[in-house]
């Protein structure tokens, strides 16, 4: 089957992809011409040894502005020299897989922080579907317990050397777009746009369809969306339901880029991250969601269930670390009854030493290796349908970077929460 | 014109500091592979004046390094990777400028059936259409596959992936041409 297909392509591909070539004379006479430009005018290269030192007196002078603005947000040498962040908790947290000495966790204090993410829907007020609010909050340790010690709307994610925000961002017409930038770029023009509508322009823009984004997790440089599109003229109770998994960077770029539709945006698929799966979905449609206790695979089957249901099946992989740095819980789920019996869904740290238990309304945060855990519980309430799409742990020197970083990032934001 | 690969690599390899004989190199070139390099950059961003600005760089490139050739790869791969290279950077540069954009659904929309209309005009046949409808990984692997005719080896060299990816992607892509060509053939 292969074989007849790789003969029809070659064949229908052997010729170039247009019937008009668009290496003509024309094209190739500019690139004669740019060649001529740049030998026969000696202006022009001094224009461009001055552009070049002007590039320079920039560069010296961006140097100089980075230096002050490192001093300014009083960013410290560790900062620089800090693992990718996404390897931090792996790797300063070593002594993970072999589950360090109960005695010595009881003498030490809280050595893990972890940045949270949250998803609240509610329906949208413009019409059909949801709209998602989304906040963040670093837990970590102060006054000798787990304290939330930043919150800010959007999602601050963790991804190689620096920080990423993630929002949702609404268009004004009933659909709402994921977004993600660096952190820094969060107050620049071009970064991450604030959460709210997008007026008139905007309105009219979205004319050509509604499409709602959710997210459904974040991890150290992916992202699990849902995408729901309802196409202009269409019926508003049968919208098209997507799940990609993308790289967070692939946010920017399907904001802006020139593939309008979710087929043709880009997506990470399934063997590009596990490429020994035989099994698993066709195409690139696939989704990270939480089960009790762990991140998990769903994919849709090829056919589409009764009533144009789609059928979601589970495939039992482990994902990579480059996706999932930590997922492992250091407790037994009679252990977790045993603290909360509420509990439907725990993380523990990568150190053995702080756990977060998830209840309908709460999350516990419990140091369980001290002798009196039960003194030092942080609750931290969760609001109806308020979900969890991220948890990322840092241990140890990280953890006084990442309280500084947090503090510069996450900001409320009016209106939003 | 110089057909032979084996010549043009000679003649590149051989260029030497003279200008002219650089320049003489660069239209062996833009002869032998104006075309190739045009298609490429046409097939990753479907879009007529990117695919421009994209060959007219990868010529630059060429003539500025052509020292930097080595006989490692052959000529078009060679000038298949900068192809690439300098298509995701016009991309990414395209990114950068939109961002700041609020009107991005309109302009989206305007770009997408730009692009389709070219492709529904000037396509060469419908097997063409379907692999441009393709996202970017499987309709690239397909196209060097099956256009350029690219061993495993040279095309995980011009995709920058291990040769085990490549066959990823064909497999995959293959699979979803058969599922469009049967949905093309139920009507």
């Amino acid at each position: 089957m292969d074989d007849r297909l790789d003969r029809e392509l070659k064949e229908d591909l052997a010729r170039g992809p247009l019937v008009r070539d668009g290496f003509d004379e024309r094209l190739r006479r500019r690139i004669e011409e740019r060649l001529d430009s740049a030998r026969r005018s000696p202006r022009r290269m001094l224009l461009s040894a001055a552009g070049y030192a002007a590039a320079g007196m920039l560069a010296i002078a961006a140097v100089w502005m980075g230096v002050w603005r490192f001093a300014g947000t009083e960013r410290h040498p560790a900062d620089e020299l800090a693992l990718p962040v996404h390897e931090q908790a792996a790797v300063s947290g070593q002594g993970y897989y072999t589950i360090p000495d109960r005695q010595a966790l009881m003498n030490a204090g809280i050595r893990s922080a972890f940045l949270i993410g949250l998803r609240r829907d509610e329906p949208n007020p413009e019409g059909a579907g949801v709209i998602s609010e989304y906040r963040t909050m670093l837990i970590a340790e102060r006054d000798g317990m787990p304290q939330v010690v930043a919150e800010g709307s959007g999602i601050l994610m963790p991804y190689g050397q620096e920080f990423w925000l993630i929002r949702a961002v609404r268009d004004g017409a009933g659909g709402q777009r994921l977004i993600a930038a660096p952190a820094e770029m969060s107050g620049a023009a071009g970064g991450v746009p604030a959460e709210s509508a997008g007026g008139e322009e905007a309105r009219d823009a979205a004319s050509g369809g509604v499409i709602q984004e959710q997210l459904l997790f974040a991890g150290n440089r992916y992202v699990s969306v849902r995408q729901v599109t309802w196409s202009a003229g269409a019926d508003l109770s049968a919208p098209q339901e997507r799940l990609w998994v993308k790289n967070v960077e692939m946010l920017v770029a399907d904001l802006s880029g020139s593939d309008g539709t979710s087929a043709e945006e880009s997506n990470v698929a399934l063997f590009e991250l596990i490429p020994d799966e035989a099994a698993g979905p066709v195409g690139e449609e696939w989704a990270i969601i939480r089960e009790p206790g762990r991140w998990a695979v769903r994919y849709p089957e090829e056919s589409e269930g009764t009533e144009g249901r789609r059928i979601w099946r589970a495939l039992p992989v482990t994902l990579p670390p480059a996706v999932v740095s930590h997922d492992r819980l250091d407790l037994g789920w009679d252990e977790i009854a045993a603290m909360d019996p509420l509990a439907r869904d725990a993380y523990t740290s990568p150190a053995g030493d702080l756990a977060a238990l998830v209840r309908s309304d709460a999350v516990r945060v419990v140091p369980y290796r001290l002798p009196d855990a039960a003194m030092r519980t942080l609750t931290v309430p969760l609001e109806e349908s308020e979900t969890i799409v991220m948890v990322q742990w840092a241990l140890d020197q990280y953890v006084e970077a990442w309280k500084r970083q947090a503090a510069l990032w996450l900001k409320p934001e009016s209106g939003d929460r | 014109m110089l057909e032979s690969g084996r010549e043009l690599e000679w003649i590149v390899c051989a260029a030497p500091d003279d200008p002219e004989a650089r320049r003489a190199a660069l239209r062996e070139l833009m002869d032998a592979y104006g075309r190739d390099v045009w298609n490429y950059a046409f097939s990753i961003t479907r879009k007529w004046d990117m695919a421009d600005d994209i060959t007219q760089e990868v010529f630059l490139k060429a003539f500025r390094t052509l020292h930097n050739f080595r006989r490692v790869a052959s000529v078009r791969t060679w000038l298949l990777t900068i192809t690439r290279n300098t298509a995701i950077d016009f991309m990414r540069s395209a990114f950068l400028r939109k961002v700041t954009l609020v009107d991005r659904p309109a302009e989206r929309g305007q770009l997408r059936s730009a692009e389709q209309e070219v492709i529904e005009r000037l396509a060469v046949n419908e097997t063409w259409k379907q692999v441009l409808s393709l996202p970017r990984k499987y309709r690239e692997v397909l196209i060097l596959f099956a256009h350029y005719q690219l061993s495993l080896k040279e095309m995980a060299e011009v995709l920058g992936v291990t040769e085990g990816t490549v066959k990823s992607r064909l497999f995959h892509a293959r699979r979803k041409m058969m599922s469009l060509k049967e949905k093309a053939s139920d009507g």
